[in-house]
C-alpha cells in the first residue's frame, strides 16, 4: 500500500472544504435514526453522501446468511454485515455496494408469489419481506427483512431506493475522493499507475517505449485543441505545434493523429478521428496531416476500425440481451440456451474484436510501417483495438502495472466517454464498449494463462468498478471534465519546458484517488488475488526492448498507402480524402499482397503459419488469439454471478489450487529463511511475485557448501 | 497381412485441415496394426500413427489434378485427409483399410499382438489390480441384509451378468430365478451400489416382461426383498430411464415397465434418456460442427444446440442426480432399468455412484467403477464401439457420454477428482484402441471363454503405472467438495454443461488454449514434492555437518578432514536429484505446455509411449511386426525419452555437485 498503513494514516476527506482536517471521526456517517443499530452501521461516507434510509436485514441466497444493515444513500445502496467495521481493512466495501446507477432491476418480494418490479417512481404496494437488487454488472443482492416491528423500516428503505434511483444523477454528485496529504508518504513501495495527466508521465512513457522519433506535444495544454483529448500527447518530432494545431482542425472533433504505441521493431501504431470532410484544407495543411499520418514511414496502413466491428448501438443491444439472458428468471427454455446466447450477438462481437486486433498486430509486427487506427469519434473502438493490439504485442502491457497504465492511457486519458457509455447520462449513446474490451481481455487470459500477470479476479474487480461512486476515473467523459474536478486546471499558466521535470502532482494539496487505488475497497487478501499465479515471467524477459529485432521485419514497399478492410489490404491512391490531396503513385504489382484464401488469416499470409501453432515460431512476444466459434468462451464467473446455482459455489476457482501450491512453497521459504544468510535473503523479491523455488535450494546448498569449508 | 494390398505409398500429402495448401509431403505405410504417415521433411520426420481399430470411416473423394483424396475419420475424433498421387494406390489403400478397420475375429485385434514386455507374473498382477470383491467389501458387503449369491455360477441364469452378484438375503434362489424369467434377457435385479451409512442401495435390472397385464410373483417378491434390505425406508424407487413413450411402445412387444398397482410400496419414475440410435445421430451432428473449417459463433452455437448433445448429457446427469438424491437425502433404495439394462442403466448407475461416493472420484475408484458398472455387468463393448465388424446400428457412444458426464462434473467441482482430463481422454482412447483386453467382448462370459486375462494386458495396470500423468493437481482430499455427496441443483441450469473441446477438438491444435493451467500446476506440484525431498536431504546433511563441526572443535582439524569427506560421500546418493536437474525441468516446461500435441501423438504412438518409459523396449521388434522398414530410424518419441534425459542430467549434476 503506497499510502502507508491502513487505519490511522488513511482518511477520506471532502476535498476542498477541509483538506487537512477530514478525520475518520468527521466523515463518520451521521446517525440516521434514533434507533441506531450502532456497530452495524457504516462508519464512512463519501463526500456529499447522505443516508436516506436504512433497515436491518439478512443477506440471502448464499451460505451462510449474514445479518446486517441495508442502507440507502443518495449515491448507493449498500449492505453492511454486522461487525463489518472490525473485520474490514478497507475503507469501503466492494462486495455489497451498488451504486444507484448500477441497479439494473429492483424487485420487492412478499411471500412466495408476490413480486413487484420497482421502477424509478413506482409505488410499493406491500411491505416487502425481501428485496432483490440486480446489478447492471450482473451481481445480485438479496436482502431479507426481519419481521417483528421493523416492517416500516423495510418499507421505507425500499421506497428510498426507488426514489433515490429516480433522482440520481451521478455526473453532478460524485466529486470523487481525495487523499489528504497526511495520508500519503511513508513507504510507497509500488509505483503508482501514471495518470497521464502530466507531461512528465508522457515523457517517461515515451522513453520507456523508446519512441525516438516522437515528442510530447503541449499544444492541448489548455484543452483548446480538443476537450476530449488529453493535455499532452505524442506527435512526430519534426512536426511543430503550430502544424499540429492546423492539422488537427481537419479531423472530427479535433482528434488528429497521435502515437498510441511504438513497436520496438520500428512500427508505429497511431490513432485518430475521422477526416473532417467538410473542411477545405490548404496544401500546407494537407502536407502536415500527411506527414503526421506517415510518421516518417514509407509504408502506411489506414485501418477503418468501424469496419466489421459492431456499432455502438449493436454493443448496447447485445449487452442488454446478455443481461436479460443471465437474469435468474430468464425465460429461455432449457434446450435453447445456446441459441439464445448466440442471439445476444455478444460473443460474436468479441470474436470480431479479437480477429481485428489479431490482424492489426500482424500488420504492426510484420513490417516497419505506420498503422493508423481511424474511427470517426476516435473514442471507442480505437481505444479497444489499440489496447488489444498492445496486449497481444507487448509483454509489458500484460503485467498488472502495464495493463493499468494501458487502460489509463488508451481509455481514460484518451477520452473514452465512460460516463455516457456506461449509462450515467441517460439511455442515449449508452454502449459498454469498455466491458466488451474487458471480456476480450478475459478471452486472452483463457487462451494464454501464463502470459498475463493479472488474474480473472482483477478483471472482475475492474468490471465492477466502472460505476462505483468513489473515484472519478470512470465517472467523467473527458480528461478536461476530470481535471476540472480535481482542480488541476489551476496550473493553466504553467508552461512546460522540455527536459525540465515538473513537480509531481502529489505535491499539490490533495491527491485525487483513482480506480487504481485498489485498497480503497479491496482488502489485501483480495488484492493478492489480482496476481495470476500461473504467470510465467519468463514469457516477458526484462530485456525485451533492447533485444535485437528479429528478421521477420521486412521494410515495406517505397511509399505505399494501404487501406486495411475486410481482412485484406487494398492500395489507396490518396491518403486524405480532400480535393487537393496529392494522389500517390500506383503501387507496383510486386508489392501487392496476394489475394487471401477465405479461411486464411493475415498471419497465415505473412508468415505462412500452419494451423497447428508452434511449427513456425511466432515473432517473440506476439500472441495470436484464436477466434473460431468454439474458441470464444462465455465468461461465467462474471455474467452468471447472479444465478443462484452458480452462487452456490459450483464453479469454484480453478486457479486457487495454484495459489495453494504457491503459498505452500512460500511457507517452506519462510520456514527456511532464518537459516539463510542475510545478504542472500535481502535479494529476495517482493513476496507478491512468484519466487523461483529453485532459489531456495540453491541458497541452502550454498550454505551447506559454505559450512563444508 | 494378407489384407494389405500395398504396404507403402510415396509422395502422399497429409492435408492440414485449416490451411489446405499447407500439406506435408511424406510416405504412407500400412502395417498389420497401424497406418503410419512419415513426413519427408528431414528436420522433423514427423510421424502420424493411427491404429486400425480407431478408424471409424474411410471416404474416397473425387480425384483432382493433385491426386486422389482419402478422408479417414477416427473414433477418437481425429480426422486425417491424405492425397495419394495415383488413383490405383489410393484404391489399394482404401480397400486394405476397409478390411483392416473391420476385423472379423477377436484374434485380429491389436491387444493379441501388443506386448509391453511384462512377464507373466506382472501381467497377472495387472489383472488383479482392480478387484471387484474388494470393492464390495469396501461397501460393507456381505452384511446382515445382502449376500453374495452363487445362483449365476457358470452363467446359468443370465449369460450377460457376472458370476459374483449381490442380492438381498431374503431373496431365495427360487425368487431370483423366477424374477429372471420375467426380465428381459434374464437380467434380474441385483445390487450395483450400497450406501453403508443408511443402508440404501442402487440396484439394476432390465425391463420387466409385463406387456399390458402380465405379473410375476417372484419379481414382486424380489422388489419386496430389496425394500426390506433397507430398513430405513418403506418404499423403493423404480426408475425407468427411458422416455415414457418408448417404454409404452415396449409393452406391445410383451415388455414394458412395472405397474405400481402390482408391486407394493414402489414409487415409479420415468427419466427420459433417449435410445442409442438418437445418441448416435446426435454425436454425428455435433461432430459435423467440429469438422467445420472456420466455424463462426452462430455456426458453432446453433450447431451444438441442434445436435442436442448437451441436452442428452443433461438428461443422463439429471437421472444420476435424481438417484443420488433419493439415496442420500431420502435414504430410499432405487431400482434402475432401461430396456436391457446395459446402456442407460450403466450410465445412470455409475453417475449416481460418482455423485454419492468420493471413492469413485479417485484414480483407482474410477477404474473400479468402470469395471463394476460397465465391464462386469455386460455392457456390450464390442457392439457399441464396433471393435469387430458388426451391425452399424448397434454402435453408439454410450460410455463416451458417461465419460463426458464425469468431465462436466470435474468442471463444476475442480477439487473433487483425483484424476484429470487426460485420464478420461486416455480411457476413451483405449476403449476403442483394443490395445488392452479390458474392453473386449460383450460380457464376462465371452471374455473368460477367450481367456483374455491370459492373452492380453490390463489397461488399469498401465494407467496405474503412469498415474503421475493423470493426477489432478487441484485435488484436495480434505476439501469440502471432495467429501460426501455432491449437491447439484436439479433446477434447470441450461448453462451448466459445456462443449468439451478437449475431447472432440483434441486433434485441432489451433483450437486448444496455447497453455494449460493444469500442466503448469502439475509441474509446480511435482516440483514442490521434489524440493521437499531435497530439503529433507539437505536438512539431514546440515545436521551431519554440524555434528562434524562439533567434532572438529574437539579433535584437531586435520583429523577431522577424512570424516568430513566420508560424510559427504554418504549423503551424495540421497541428493542425486538436484536443482540443476530441476531447473532443466523448469525450462522444458513452457515448451511442454503448449504442445499438448505431443501428448496426443503419444496417444497414437502408444508403443512409443511405452518405449520411452522403458528404453529397453526398443530392442524388441515383436510388437512392430510389419513395421520393420521403419525400425532403422529411432522412433519419434525416443528423443524425448524422459528417463534418458533425466539420467543424463543426473550424471552431469553429480559432477557439478562434486566439483562445487
Amino acid at each position: 500500500m503506497w499510502w502507508g498503513g491502513r487505519g490511522q494514516s488513511f482518511n477520506i476527506a471532502p476535498r476542498k472544504e477541509e483538506p487537512e482536517m477530514g478525520s475518520v471521526q468527521e466523515s463518520r456517517m451521521p446517525e440516521p435514526r434514533s434507533r441506531q443499530p450502532s456497530s452495524c452501521l457504516a462508519s464512512r461516507c463519501l463526500p456529499g453522501e447522505q443516508i436516506l434510509a436504512w433497515a436491518p436485514g439478512v443477506r440471502k441466497g448464499l451460505e451462510p446468511e449474514l445479518s446486517g444493515t441495508l442502507i440507502c444513500t443518495n449515491f448507493r445502496v449498500t449492505f453492511q454485515p454486522c461487525g463489518w467495521q472490525q473485520n474490514q481493512d478497507t475503507p469501503l466495501s466492494s462486495e455489497y455496494d451498488f451504486a444507484l446507477v448500477n441497479i439494473g432491476r429492483l424487485e420487492a418480494v412478499s411471500g412466495l408469489s408476490r413480486v413487484q418490479l420497482l421502477r424509478p417512481g413506482s409505488l410499493l404496494k406491500f411491505i416487502p419481506e425481501e428485496i432483490m437488487i440486480h446489478g447492471r454488472d450482473f451481481r445480485l443482492l438479496r436482502v431479507g427483512f426481519e419481521a417483528g416491528g421493523l416492517e416500516p423500516q423495510a418499507f421505507q428503505v425500499t421506497m428510498a431506493i426507488v426514489q433515490a434511483r429516480a433522482q440520481s444523477n451521478p455526473a453532478q454528485q460524485y466529486s470523487g475522493i481525495t487523499l489528504s496529504k497526511a495520508g500519503q508518504g511513508s513507504g510507497s513501495r509500488k509505483p503508482p499507475v501514471p495518470l497521464m495527466e502530466t507531461a512528465e508521465d508522457w515523457e517517461t512513457e515515451r522513453k520507456k517505449q523508446a519512441a525516438r522519433g516522437w515528442r510530447v506535444s503541449t499544444v492541448n495544454e489548455r484543452f483548446d485543441v480538443a476537450t476530449s483529448l488529453p493535455r499532452y500527447f505524442w506527435v512526430p518530432n519534426r512536426i511543430l505545434d503550430s502544424e499540429v494545431r492546423r492539422a488537427f482542425d481537419h479531423f472530427h472533433q479535433g482528434r488528429g493523429p497521435r502515437l498510441s504505441w511504438h513497436h520496438p521493431g520500428g512500427s508505429d501504431l497511431l490513432r485518430c478521428g475521422g477526416f473532417y470532410t467538410a473542411s477545405d484544407p490548404n496544401k500546407e495543411d494537407i502536407r502536415a496531416v500527411e506527414s503526421m499520418l506517415q510518421a516518417g514511414h514509407s509504408d502506411v496502413v489506414l485501418v477503418d476500425t468501424m469496419d466489421e466491428l459492431p456499432s455502438l448501438a449493436d454493443v448496447q443491444l447485445a449487452h442488454l440481451r446478455l443481461r436479460a439472458l443471465c437474469l435468474p428468471d430468464s425465460s429461455v427454455a432449457e434446450d435453447k440456451w445456446l441459441s439464445a446466447l448466440e442471439g445476444t450477438r455478444w460473443l460474436d462481437y468479441i470474436r470480431a474484436c479479437l480477429r481485428k486486433a489479431s490482424d492489426i498486430s500482424v500488420l504492426v509486427t510484420s513490417r516497419v510501417r505506420s498503422v493508423i487506427l481511424q474511427e470517426r469519434g476516435d473514442r471507442d473502438l480505437n481505444g479497444l483495438l489499440s489496447s488489444l493490439v498492445q496486449l497481444l504485442s507487448a509483454p509489458e502491457a500484460r503485467t498488472l502495472f502495464g495493463f493499468q497504465s494501458l487502460v489509463q492511457r488508451e481509455w481514460v486519458a484518451a477520452g473514452h466517454p465512460f460516463l455516457t457509455r456506461l449509462g450515467g447520462t441517460g439511455a442515449s449513446e449508452e454502449a459498454p464498449v469498455f466491458l466488451l474490451f474487458l471480456d476480450c481481455v478475459w478471452q486472452l487470459l483463457q487462451q494464454f494463462p501464463a502470459d498475463f500477470e493479472f488474474s480473472e479476479f482483477f478483471l472482475l474487480a475492474l468490471h465492477d468498478s466502472v460505476r462505483v461512486p468513489d473515484t472519478l476515473t470512470f465517472l467523467r467523459n473527458t480528461p478536461w471534465e476530470r481535471g476540472k474536478q480535481s482542480g488541476q486546471l489551476n496550473s493553466y499558466t504553467q508552461v512546460y519546458t522540455p527536459g525540465y521535470s515538473q513537480p509531481p502532482a502529489g505535491n499539490s494539496l490533495n491527491l485525487q484517488l483513482s480506480v487504481w487505488d485498489w485498497d480503497l475497497r479491496y482488502s489485501n487478501a483480495q488484492i493478492l488475488q489480482f496476481q495470476n499465479p500461473g504467470y510465467d515471467p519468463e514469457h516477458c524477459p526484462d530485456s525485451w526492448l533492447t533485444r535485437p529485432q528479429p528478421s521477420f521485419m521486412i521494410p515495406g514497399p517505397p511509399s505505399s498507402v494501404w487501406l486495411f478492410s475486410r481482412g485484406a489490404l487494398t492500395p489507396l491512391n490518396q491518403l486524405c480524402p480532400w480535393r487537393d490531396s496529392p494522389s500517390l503513385l500506383a503501387v507496383s504489382s510486386r508489392w501487392l499482397p496476394r489475394p487471401a484464401i477465405s479461411s486464411e488469416s493475415l498471419a497465415d499470409q505473412e508468415w505462412g503459419l500452419p494451423s497447428h501453432w508452434g511449427a513456425c515460431p511466432l515473432p517473440p512476444g506476439l500472441l495470436l488469439p484464436g477466434y473460431l466459434g468454439p474458441q470464444i468462451r462465455f465468461w461465467r464467473r462474471c455474467y452468471l454471478r447472479g444465478r443462484p446455482e452458480v452462487q452456490m459455489g459450483l464453479s469454484s476457482p480453478t486457479i486457487s489450487g495454484l495459489q495453494d501450491e504457491l503459498s505452500h512453497l512460500q511457507e517452506l521459504l519462510r520456514k527456511w529463511t532464518p537459516r539463510i544468510s542475510p545478504e542472500v535473503h535481502s535479494k529476495k523479491r517482493d513476496p507478491h511475485t512468484i519466487f523461483n523455488p529453485t532459489e531456495i535450494v540453491g541458497i541452502l546448498k550454498g550454505r551447506a557448501e559454505g559450512d563444508l569449508g | 497381412m494378407e489384407h494389405i494390398r500395398t504396404p507403402k505409398v510415396e509422395n502422399v500429402r497429409l492435408v492440414d485441415r485449416v490451411s489446405p495448401k499447407k500439406a506435408a509431403l511424406g510416405t504412407l505405410y500400412l502395417t498389420a496394426t497401424h497406418v503410419i504417415f512419415v513426413e519427408n521433411s528431414p528436420d522433423t520426420r514427423k510421424e502420424t500413427w493411427i491404429l486400425h481399430s480407431q478408424i471409424s470411416t474411410i471416404e474416397k473423394q473425387a480425384t483432382t489434378a493433385t491426386g486422389c483424396p482419402l478422408l479417414i475419420r477416427c473414433k477418437n475424433f481425429q480426422i486425417i485427409q491424405l492425397i495419394i498421387p495415383q488413383e490405383r494406390d489410393c484404391h489399394d489403400v482404401y480397400i486394405s483399410l476397409i478390411r483392416l478397420a473391420r476385423p472379423v475375429k477377436y484374434e485380429e485385434l491389436y491387444c493379441f499382438s501388443f506386448n509391453p514386455m511384462l512377464d507373466k507374473e506382472e501381467r497377472e498382477q495387472g489383472w488383479v489390480l482392480i478387484d471387484l470383491s474388494e470393492e464390495y467389501k469396501r461397501m460393507g458387503l456381505p452384511n446382515h441384509y445382502w449376500q453374495l449369491s452363487d445362483v449365476n455360477r457358470d452363467y446359468r441364469v443370465c449369460d450377460s451378468y457376472p458370476t459374483e452378484l449381490y442380492v438381498p438375503k431374503s431373496a431365495t434362489a427360487h425368487i431370483i430365478v423366477g424374477s429372471s424369467k420375467f426380465r428381459s434377457r434374464r437380467r434380474f435385479p441385483v445390487l450395483s451400489y450400497y450406501c453403508k451409512d443408511n443402508h440404501a442401495s442402487i440396484c439394476r435390472s432390465s425391463q420387466p416382461l409385463s406387456g399390458f397385464s402380465a405379473r410375476c410373483l417372484e419379481d414382486e417378491q424380489m422388489l419386496q426383498a430389496i425394500r426390506k434390505a433397507n430398513p430405513g425406508s418403506d418404499f423403493v424407487y423404480v426408475v425407468d430411464t427411458r422416455p415414457k413413450l418408448n417404454a409404452m411402445a415396449n409393452r406391445a412387444a410383451g415388455k414394458g415397465y412395472e405397474n405400481e398397482d402390482n408391486y407394493s410400496n414402489i414409487k415409479f419414475q420415468f427419466i427420459g434418456i433417449e435410445n442409442i440410435h438418437v445418441m448416435r445421430n446426435s454425436l454425428q451432428k455435433m461432430l459435423e460442427v467440429c469438422e467445420l473449417k472456420s466455424p463462426s459463433m452462430s455456426d458453432f452455437l446453433w450447431g451444438l444446440e441442434n445436435s442436442g448433445w448437451l441436452r442428452h448429457i443433461k438428461a443422463i446427469m439429471d437421472a444420476g442426480i435424481f438417484i443420488a438424491k433419493a439415496v442420500s437425502e431420502e435414504g430410499a433404495s432405487v431400482l434402475v432399468h432401461c430396456s436391457d439394462g446395459w446402456d442407460r442403466t450403466a450410465q445412470v448407475c455409475s453417475v449416481a455412484s460418482l455423485l454419492l461416493d468420493p471413492h469413485y472420484r479417485t484414480l483407482k475408484g474410477f477404474m473400479v467403477l468402470i469395471e463394476k458398472d460397465w465391464i462386469s455387468f455386460g455392457h456390450k463393448f464390442n457392439h457399441r464401439y464396433g471393435n469387430l465388424d458388426g451391425d452399424p446400428k448397434e454402435i453408439s457412444p454410450v460410455i463416451d457420454q458417461f465419460i463426458e458426464c464425469v468431465w462436466q462434473l470435474m468442471e463444476q467441482f475442480p477439487c473433487a477428482f483425483e484424476f484429470n482430463e487426460r485420464f478420461l481422454i486416455h480411457i476413451q482412447h483405449h476403449i476403442y484402441s483394443c490395445q488392452f483386453g479390458n474392453f473386449l467382448c460383450n460380457s464376462q462370459k465371452e471374455r473368460r471363454e477367450l481367456k483374455i486375462q491370459e492373452r492380453t494386458y490390463s489397461l488399469w495396470a498401465h494407467l496405474w503405472k503412469n498415474r503421475a500423468d493423470y493426477l489432478n493437481p487441484l485435488f484436495r482430499a480434505d476439501h469440502s467438495q471432495t467429501q460426501g455427496t455432491f449437491h447439484l441443483p436439479t433446477a434447470p441450469c441450461n448453462f451448466m454443461y459445456k462443449f468439451w473441446s478437449g475431447m472432440y477438438n483434441r486433434f485441432e491444435k489451433g483450437m486448444q488454449p496455447r497453455q494449460s493451467v493444469t500442466d503448469y500446476l502439475m509441474a509446480v506440484k511435482e516440483e514442490t514434492q521434489q524440493l521437499e525431498e531435497e530439503l529433507e536431504a539437505l536438512e539431514e546433511r546440515l545436521e551431519k555437518i554440524q555434528k562434524v563441526q562439533l567434532n572438529c572443535t574437539k579433535v584437531k582439524s586435520k583429523q577431522s578432514e577424512p570424516s568430513k569427506h566420508s560424510g559427504f560421500s554418504t549423503s551424495d546418493n540421497s541428493i542425486a536429484n538436484t536443482p540443476q536437474d530441476y531447473s532443466g525441468n523448469m525450462k522444458s516446461f513452457p515448451s511442454r505446455s503448449p504442445s499438448q500435441g505431443d501428448e496426443d501423438s503419444a496417444l497414437i504412438l502408444t508403443q512409443d509411449n511405452l518405449k520411452s518409459s522403458d528404453p529397453d523396449l526398443s530392442a524388441n521388434s515383436d510388437q512392430e511386426s510389419g513395421v520393420e522398414d521403419l525400425s532403422c530410424r529411432s522412433p519419434s518419441g525416443g528423443e524425448h525419452a524422459p528417463s534418458e534425459d533425466s539420467g543424463k542430467d543426473r550424471d552431469s549434476d553429480e559432477a557439478v555437485f562434486l566439483t562445487a
